[in-house]
């Protein structure tokens, strides 16, 4: 996994983003995470000249926000000329069925239904190319500061 | 009607009558005249012996008594007119005597006899005599004439007035007729425009089921997934604390090793036994929340759901339903009995989550004490389809027959597991099929649900807007 590029959380939760981001970061994810509440900020953000350089990782994005449906950030995602190809991953409150189709239709395979579970995360990151291996104990290691799921080999900055 | 052919009749008649007087008069004058033209000719001759006269006088003579059998003939109806008749008769016997007398005389070469006879007033009176008595008879038709005339307007008038009863019995008829016409036909639109206002309510009263079903929906949609949210953050912490717990715990279990004097032991058991406890309930209480919220979440997806209409193998699809229990059927050694059970048009999964919750149900809830039975019959009922679901479990007590059906509410088993969902699931499905459920059931014997469908489900009208 490419430790420089960041990953996009749009969640207008606060404790939803707090828990995944102190997950994954528990799990050994070193990965910048920029988090942001509203989809306008995370469009905003996708437009910078650093979002296109820097083309992040992959997107987070709840399908409840407070400004607009998540479905219409990730319409608005796949029409971007330069963000596009960035891969999408749908936060669902419920296992919902029409939230799942509504994503699929527009081209979005992947999305977790909250709470998060790593492993599942872990199965995504997979399937999109970028492997993660987690240690289920962890959660429990006091040794979080311990990499996990990174290979060694991997880039760095 | 036969009024007016009974006044017909009768002016025939009368008719004839005026015939019959006409012709007495007639008969009469003639006799008179023919008589008068004799006794004219008799003076004639007496006064100029011209033997024309005489001829004059005999064929008047001949045709007398033709005139008087024609008059008789005529007035033989009349006992009056025929008395009469019969007097002018006599008379007249005495007048041909009369006048055969004078000629008699003037043969004889006796004139002045003769002229003594005609001088006297035996001639005379008898003319005048026969001249009233044929006055009479003429009188008589007469009136008998105006008395017709009289009957026969009568007559005509009574005619008019049945004529103008039927107008006006006609009239009344054709009112009467008209005005029970206008009042069927306008009780008949009365009851078209009651028709069309019942159809347009009913149609208003679905849209407004519909409405508020859809809005229900939306709203338990709406309830579920923002109850969520908060839950995930309950449930997501509760793990956050469980885990700073545990380091906390270990901590501690390390430091009551190294320097037991150090710790304060209330905070130990904090650490140890509270703090883990109150985690171990909260978790528990999360996990039974999220449940609840899915069922919510379910019924409403369900409720959205559009009903599909196919043709169902309902033997098939119990024994299906049946083998999903198999496991425990058998650990029980329940004996499941399916009879032949009619087959339906109507949506599967629906179908389904009904008999596989009932199915279930009975299962689970069979009486430990007693080898388990389990009955699954169908008939038909007109366009509707009956199946019963019997065991001799447990059983419902009466008071919590409506309960059951109830969202989250359990009839007091509480070694069975369940959230109380399955039957609200049921009876909102065999709503949404156009059906009904009732049950029988005697706490401690066994219970019977009877689930009443239409064979073939209706998908066209409000009944799919309105679940």
């Amino acid at each position: 996994m490419n430790r420089s590029k960041g990953i996009v959380l749009v969640e207008d939760d606060e404790g939803h983003a707090l828990l995944f981001v102190k997950q994954l970061r528990r799990h050994g994810l070193r990965n910048p995470i920029h988090h942001f509440a509203t989809g306008e900020l995370a469009l905003a953000f996708l437009d910078t000249p650093v979002a296109a350089v820097e083309t992040p990782l992959l997107i987070v994005l709840d399908i409840n926000l407070p400004d607009m449906p998540g479905t219409e950030v990730l319409a608005r995602i796949s029409a971007h000329p330069t963000v596009k190809a960035i891969p999408v991953v749908m936060l669902t409150s419920s296992d919902d069925e029409e939230d799942a189709r509504l994503s699929a239709e527009l081209g979005c395979r992947h999305y977790m239904i909250k709470p998060l579970h790593v492993q599942r995360f872990v199965d995504i990151c997979s399937d999109l190319g970028y492997p993660l291996s987690i240690d289920p104990g962890v959660a429990f290691d006091t040794a979080t500061t311990k990499p996990m799921g990174s290979p060694s080999t991997d880039r760095s900055t | 009607m036969v009024l007016s052919l009974l006044v017909g009749a009768q002016s025939n008649r009368t008719i004839q009558q005026l015939k019959q007087s006409d012709a007495i008069k007639v008969l009469a004058t003639d006799l008179l005249l023919t008589l008068r033209r004799a006794e004219s000719s008799q003076r004639g001759y007496l006064l100029t012996e011209n033997p024309l006269y005489l001829r004059g006088y005999e064929a008047g003579l001949t045709d007398l008594p033709l005139a008087m059998t024609r008059l008789q003939t005529a007035v033989a109806d009349d006992p009056v007119q025929t008395a009469t008749v019969l007097k002018i008769r006599s008379r007249l016997a005495t007048k041909r005597q009369e006048m055969a007398a004078t000629l008699d005389k003037l043969e004889s070469g006796s004139r002045s006899d003769a002229l003594a006879i005609l001088n006297s007033d035996r001639g005379f009176s008898q003319m005048t005599n026969i001249s009233t008595d044929i006055s009479t008879i003429i009188r008589v038709e007469n009136n008998r004439v105006s008395r017709l005339v009289y009957n026969y307007d009568t007559i005509y008038l009574i005619n008019i007035i049945v004529l103008i009863l039927l107008i006006i019995l006609g009239f009344v008829t054709f009112y009467r007729v008209a005005g029970f016409i206008r009042f069927t036909r306008s009780n008949t639109l009365d009851l078209l425009q009651a028709n069309a206002k019942l159809a347009a309510l009913v149609q208003s009263r679905t849209s407004e089921i519909a409405r508020v079903n859809e809005e229900i929906q939306r709203y338990a949609y709406i309830v579920g997934h923002d109850l969520r949210g908060p839950l995930v953050n309950i449930t997501g912490f509760t793990a956050e604390l469980e885990r700073a717990e545990a380091l906390l715990a270990r901590q501690f279990q390390n430091l009551k090793a190294s320097q037991p004097t150090a710790l304060d032991p209330d905070c130990l058991l904090a650490v140890q036994e509270d703090i883990p406890e109150a985690i171990r309930f909260i978790k528990t209480s999360t996990a039974k929340m999220d449940r609840l919220i899915e069922a919510v979440l379910k019924l409403s997806r369900e409720g959205g759901r559009t009903v599909l209409a196919e043709p169902v193998a309902m033997n098939a699809l119990i024994s299906d339903l049946v083998d999903c229990q198999a496991q425990q059927i058998e650990a029980t050694g329940t004996v499941v009995s399916i009879g032949v059970l009619p087959d339906l048009v109507s949506d599967r999964l629906a179908l389904e989550l009904i008999f596989g919750n009932l199915v279930e149900n009975a299962v689970k809830y069979l009486d430990p004490e007693r080898p388990g039975r389990i009955e699954i019959l169908g008939s038909v009922q007109g366009d509707r389809n009956t199946y019963e679901i019997s065991d001799n479990g447990r059983g419902i007590a009466a008071a919590d027959s409506e309960r059951v059906f109830e969202l989250f509410r359990r009839a007091g088993h509480p070694t069975v597991p369940g959230e109380g969902l399955g039957l609200a699931f049921v009876r909102n499905a065999i709503y949404r099929l156009d059906g009904t459920i009732t049950l029988e059931s005697i706490a401690g014997t066994g219970t019977k649900f009877t689930i009443s469908l239409p064979a073939r489900l209706d998908t066209s009208e409000g009944l799919e807007a309105a679940a």
